[in-house]
């Protein structure tokens, strides 16, 4: 569970982030829509603990980040924007470089699992992570998340740059995810795919949480006309 | 913590795998090697040549055994007899050739005037000494650095720029954590290649394995976690690669390059060396003089009556072989006057190099450079140690010809066998080593000191 | 359209906090360089100057001596500092600065200021040569790494071709700029420098110094130019700005810290060099078995008897009008000079072979070649010292020469004691060596003119080349 209770960030004069108060329950997906600056990657960045708070706190599954970073990143995954990776390992040896560095100590059909599961295809597993599209990072980003099998799953941009197909298989791992217990705040630019995949979506603005919906209450069209008399 | 080990383990892959590191240790080695095969082959002809000079001494003393008879006198023998005073190069000379290539390490000594024999040189390349020798000291002191800062130019900002660095994070390991491991990974991979190189030296060039190993090696590990220690600071600063890059090259030709010749330039000035017109036209004059006053029968009397009152072992016996007797004692009372001119150019030289080590705080390359000459017995303390034991032996032969000549003693074969022969002892390793490395440490905690600081007052990620 | 970019160029570097902090760094140390150098020069050459005014008044007023008294007596040689030495050191602090002319012995130049100086010597002379030949391209370096590939990331490269501009053309605005920039650093030490030239020669300004100071920084300038156009082609070619920066690096490393070292020291374990015991023993042997071992020294000295014995016309050496022990000193005078001259020249030119193995290197390493020809142009390379120790040594000759013709003349033989008029002394012309000639410098060192030449055009080869540039 993701709880964020009047999370501030200030940077001098700037407000980022405005007494931000949200909470994501085990199995829901939340998507954060807003622009550019809006404070979506700062809120994200705050459940990470890459960022102290100015006021308030995060917290997940009722351990503050602030106060126990190192603990609270046993308890989450995540996926940047732009999954790079160490270009001279194989998938699977990224895979399970990072998953060591979790604590996990998988064997090399479970970490192909992992793969597959996240939809990289078999002959791509023992290939160089530096031959591969940007698509196939990002499946391997995802059995990192998979493979960590986290209480919460933090994702920024997941779908920028991909094509309509990576972008619907990375929505069905989502619901998949999400269906086994795991909370996700997705920040995202993508109005369709937020109101296709997640269970609620935000609106940010200017460091504000300006509106709260019920996926199911509204049409991408809709969203869409809400979204730009919000920002 | 297995956390070190993951790290280290794929460190190492990503660094086996890359292109620029293959390159880098592939030079290393290379240069490592030609390094090794040099300073070896330089030594060895210095060792070839007092073989050489051993062997024409020997050839000489036999010959010179040849001529005594049943009355020889024993300035006759003692003019022609030239005994070898060498200072060998030591076993570790290979690694650190320090100022072997510029001072003379041998002298035919005779048993006349010391003031007109000690002033020699050895005849070099001046290009030659220019560009110095590239020695394994000089591989392990500017180009390990090199390869250090190619290997660590991007120790985070790497992952930062490759977009790994939020994923390794978003995981139970902190920044510091990596930053330290990495760094300790870096620093075992140097050490580890530095090893190698140092193990391969004391084998090819049979160096006996003593103490001086382990300083050797605690003055290269010392050196290189420096290295790390200003890699600390620079990744501290959180900037790019490229700028990484160029700040660590930057440090580098300061501690390496500029802060030494500045240095240099101080002393060259605030203790420039004086013209030794002084002690030149001493030599010639005061010799002059002597056969100037050859027949003057006051100062012949005056002589003996001086020599008497210094030596009176010596018995100024004016009627036998005077001639001669006159010479020795003369030249004896010239070397007295001129003593005091060679010490004084010696200290000045001494106080100059002293200074110099003080100074050398300043530049942790500098330092490495004075333990490694020290251990090596290469530094200029040992030449002016090695002229100590010239004028040591020097006094010892003049003794055991003078003792016979004044004492009117004809040369017997049996006295050929007393004649003073100069055996090198190996002298401990000089003080300058151990200061050399304890001011090394000093530079490691104040780099590192400073690197941690900036940690503890580091703003967020 | 080339302006136009070296315009752009040179504003945006000179506003460039990397610019101002480094070249204001190199510019600071050419300062200290400069001064300290010169400072140095112009005591060390005042002391010299003195030590040999005052070895000619002791060799002027020694008193009446026998001749041969005299010769042994002997006088000194001071090796003068060239004009230009303050500005690049070159090998001067490795060579003897005072010899000791005497007769029958020929002695090597003695008391180096390495062999006086601290050990630190070894680590380089902070010298004007020393920033503008290893500290400088490193700046260039630093300025110039991503001078294309920066624009290429920033996609404004694209920008700029599709608005018609060619990629040489902008490589060579960017040159031009650079150079420009690089100027405002280097320019006031050379102005520094030809002033500093005019005071240490008190207004007196040879035609040859002249030549050797605008060649000078020529030399300088074309080594320059290769670097920055060499960065900047590295810049476009390279895969990234970080790809250039590490190749250019690894080239500066390369060309100025390790192939000198590495090539002058393959030079000597090729070419062998004798040692000082060596040396001296070959010459001994010589003198004392005849150059083709069939004449050693007493029969010659029998053979000379006869000859001049002959020659007068007399029986007995006594009877001759001349004194035979100064022919016979003559002789053996003028033997052992032959013999040391011909093993001394053997020597020198295996030491010139030694340097010829970094000489020839210079057409793959431009750092080489400047070096070489800047050491040569400041009258501070091995090769003026080689010509001060041979005009030393002509020098003595002649001197010992002198006095022994006199003695042969104006006394008999088995006189020692007989003392010449003090007035002979001044028949031995002053010690004035001056440095060889431009011309012959640049003899000497035509690889390095060569290599230059060819760098030149090489770099000029390049930038066009870049036309052809895959862009993708």
């Amino acid at each position: 569970m993701l709880q964020a209770k009047n999370l501030t960030k200030t940077y001098g004069e700037q407000t980022a982030l405005n007494s931000l108060n949200l909470t994501i329950n085990e199995g829901e997906i939340f998507a954060l829509l807003g622009q550019n600056g809006a404070g979506k990657t700062t809120t994200i960045n705050c459940f990470l603990g890459f960022i102290q708070p100015s006021g308030g706190s995060a917290s997940i599954n009722g351990v503050s980040v602030a106060e126990n970073a190192l603990e609270t990143k046993k308890y989450l995954a995540y996926i940047p924007e732009t999954v790079m990776l160490y270009p001279n390992l194989s998938g699977i040896e990224n895979l399970e470089f990072f998953s060591s560095l979790a604590g996990f100590s998988y064997g090399k059909d479970e970490l192909s699992s992992f793969l597959s599961k996240a939809g990289l295809q078999n002959t791509a597993h023992n290939q160089r992570v530096g031959g591969y599209s940007k698509g196939m990072r990002q499946k391997v980003g995802i059995a990192i998340a998979i493979a960590k099998k986290a209480k919460a799953l933090l994702l920024d941009e997941p779908t920028s740059g991909l094509d309509p197909k990576a972008s619907n298989e990375f929505s069905e791992i989502l619901r998949e995810l999400a269906q086994n217990g795991t909370a996700v705040l997705m920040a995202t630019h993508d109005i369709f795919r937020a109101k296709e995949v997640a269970n609620r979506i935000g609106i940010m603005k200017e460091g504000n949480l300006v509106s709260v919906i019920d996926a199911k209450d509204i049409s991408a069209n809709e969203l869409e006309k809400l979204y730009l008399q919000t920002v | 913590m297995k956390n070190i080990r993951l790290l280290f383990k794929y460190e190492a892959i990503g660094l086996v795998r890359s292109r620029l590191f293959q390159v880098a240790i592939g030079l290393l080695m290379l240069v490592g090697l030609y390094a090794i095969y040099y300073g070896k082959s330089e030594i060895d002809q210095q060792r070839a040549v007092l073989k050489e000079i051993r062997a024409d001494e020997e050839k000489k003393m036999e010959s010179l055994r040849s001529k005594i008879s049943t009355d020889t006198l024993p300035n006759v023998i003692g003019n022609r007899t030239f005994r070898l005073v060498e200072n060998p190069p030591s076993d570790w000379a290979s690694l650190s050739i320090g100022q072997r290539d510029i001072f003379p390490y041998q002298l035919y000594v005779r048993y006349y005037s010391l003031s007109r024999q000690i002033m020699t040189a050895e005849i070099a390349n001046p290009e030659k000494l220019l560009t110095g020798n590239f020695d394994l000291a000089f591989v392990l002191i500017y180009i390990f650095p090199l390869f250090i800062i190619a290997l660590s130019y991007n120790l985070i900002s790497g992952e930062r720029e490759g977009g790994t660095l939020s994923l390794l994070l978003s995981n139970p390991i902190s920044e510091s954590q990596i930053t330290y491991i990495k760094i300790a990974f870096r620093w075992l991979l140097s050490f580890g290649i530095a090893l190698f190189l140092i193990v391969l030296a004391v084998i090819i060039c049979s160096i006996n394995i003593n103490s001086t190993l382990l300083w050797w090696l605690l003055a290269t590990a010392l050196y290189f976690a420096f290295w790390m220690g200003i890699v600390l600071i620079i990744n501290n600063l959180k900037r790019n690669s490229s700028f990484n890059a160029f700040s660590l090259l930057g440090a580098w030709i300061v501690i390496v390059i500029v802060v030494p010749t500045l240095i240099n330039l101080y002393l060259a000035s605030a203790y420039a060396a004086p013209p030794r017109n002084d002690l030149t036209q001493a030599i010639r004059h005061e010799f002059e003089e002597i056969w100037a006053k050859y027949d003057d029968k006051d100062h012949r009397y005056q002589t003996a009556q001086k020599l008497a009152a210094k030596y009176p072992a010596y018995k100024s016996d004016t009627s036998y072989n005077w001639e001669d007797k006159y010479m020795l004692a003369e030249t004896d009372f010239y070397d007295e006057r001129l003593a005091p001119l060679f010490a004084k150019y010696q200290n000045l030289n001494l106080q100059k190099e002293s200074v110099g080590q003080k100074l050398s705080v300043l530049s942790a390359a500098a330092l490495t450079q004075q333990v490694f000459n020290a251990l090596a017995q290469t530094d200029t303390q040992n030449h002016y140690s090695f002229l100590d034991e010239v004028g040591r032996f020097h006094a010892e032969m003049k003794v055991f010809f003078y003792t016979k000549i004044f004492q009117n003693k004809t040369f017997k074969l049996t006295d050929f066998e007393q004649i003073p022969k100069y055996e090198f002892k190996k002298k401990p390793i000089s003080n300058e080593a151990n200061n050399g490395i304890l001011l090394l440490l000093v530079s490691v905690i104040v780099v590192w000191g400073i690197g941690l600081m900036m940690r503890r007052f580091m703003a967020d990620f | 359209m080339k302006k136009i970019i070296a315009n752009k160029e040179y504003t945006t570097l000179l506003r460039d906090k990397r610019f101002k902090i480094m070249g204001g760094l190199i510019a600071f140390l050419l300062l200290v360089a400069l001064l300290g150098g010169f400072a140095s020069y112009r005591s060390l050459k005042k002391e010299r100057d003195l030590a040999q005014k005052e070895a000619r008044e002791t060799w002027l007023n020694q008193g009446e001596k026998n001749p041969h008294s005299a010769a042994h007596y002997g006088s000194f040689a001071f090796r003068p500092k060239s004009e230009m030495s303050f500005f690049d050191f070159g090998v001067d602090s490795f060579t003897g600065t005072n010899v000791y002319l005497e007769a029958h012995r020929q002695n090597d130049p003695k008391f180096s200021a390495a062999q006086n100086s601290s050990s630190l010597i070894r680590f380089g002379e902070m010298t004007v040569a020393f920033v503008l030949q290893l500290l400088v391209p490193l700046l260039i370096v630093f300025l110039c790494f991503n001078s294309i590939s920066q624009e290429k990331e920033d996609n404004t490269l694209k920008l700029m071709l599709s608005q018609g501009v060619s990629m040489s053309h902008i490589a060579w605005g960017k040159i031009q700029g650079f150079s420009k920039a690089l100027e405002w650093i280097i320019v006031p030490a050379l102005l520094l420098t030809f002033v500093l030239i005019l005071i240490g020669t008190e207004g007196s300004l040879s035609a040859d110094l002249l030549l050797r100071f605008a060649l000078t920084l020529l030399a300088y300038a074309v080594y320059f130019f290769v670097f920055i156009s060499l960065s900047v082609v590295i810049s476009a070619r390279a895969g990234s700005s970080r790809n250039a920066l590490l190749s250019l690096l690894g080239i500066w490393v390369l060309t100025c810290v390790i192939l000198p070292k590495a090539t002058t020291n393959i030079g000597a374990s090729i070419f062998k060099a004798p040692s000082n015991f060596e040396f001296r023993e070959a010459i001994h042997k010589d003198e004392e078995n005849g150059i083709d071992g069939h004449n050693p020294s007493d029969k010659r000295f029998e053979a000379l008897k006869k000859q001049v014995l002959a020659q007068y016309k007399v029986d007995s050496v006594e009877q001759l009008p001349v004194n035979f022990d100064a022919i016979a000193m003559q002789e053996g005078e003028k033997y052992s000079t032959m013999v040391y001259n011909k093993h001394f020249d053997r020597m020198e030119s295996i030491y010139q072979n030694q340097n010829s193995v970094a000489a020839y290197s210079a057409i793959l390493n431009p750092f080489m070649a400047v070096r070489n020809l800047s050491m040569g142009m400041a009258g501070s390379d091995y090769k003026t010292a080689l010509a001060f120790q041979k005009y030393a040594e002509k020098y003595r000759y002649e001197m010992v020469e002198t006095l022994n013709t006199h003695m042969r003349d104006f006394s008999k033989t088995g006189d020692w004691e007989k003392k010449a008029d003090a007035s002979i002394y001044a028949k031995i012309p002053d010690f004035d060596f001056k440095n060889p000639s431009i011309i012959s410098v640049l003899r000497q060192n035509w690889v390095a003119l060569l290599a230059l030449f060819l760098w030149v055009f090489l770099c000029i080869r390049m930038v066009s080349n870049l036309k052809n540039i895959n862009l993708s």
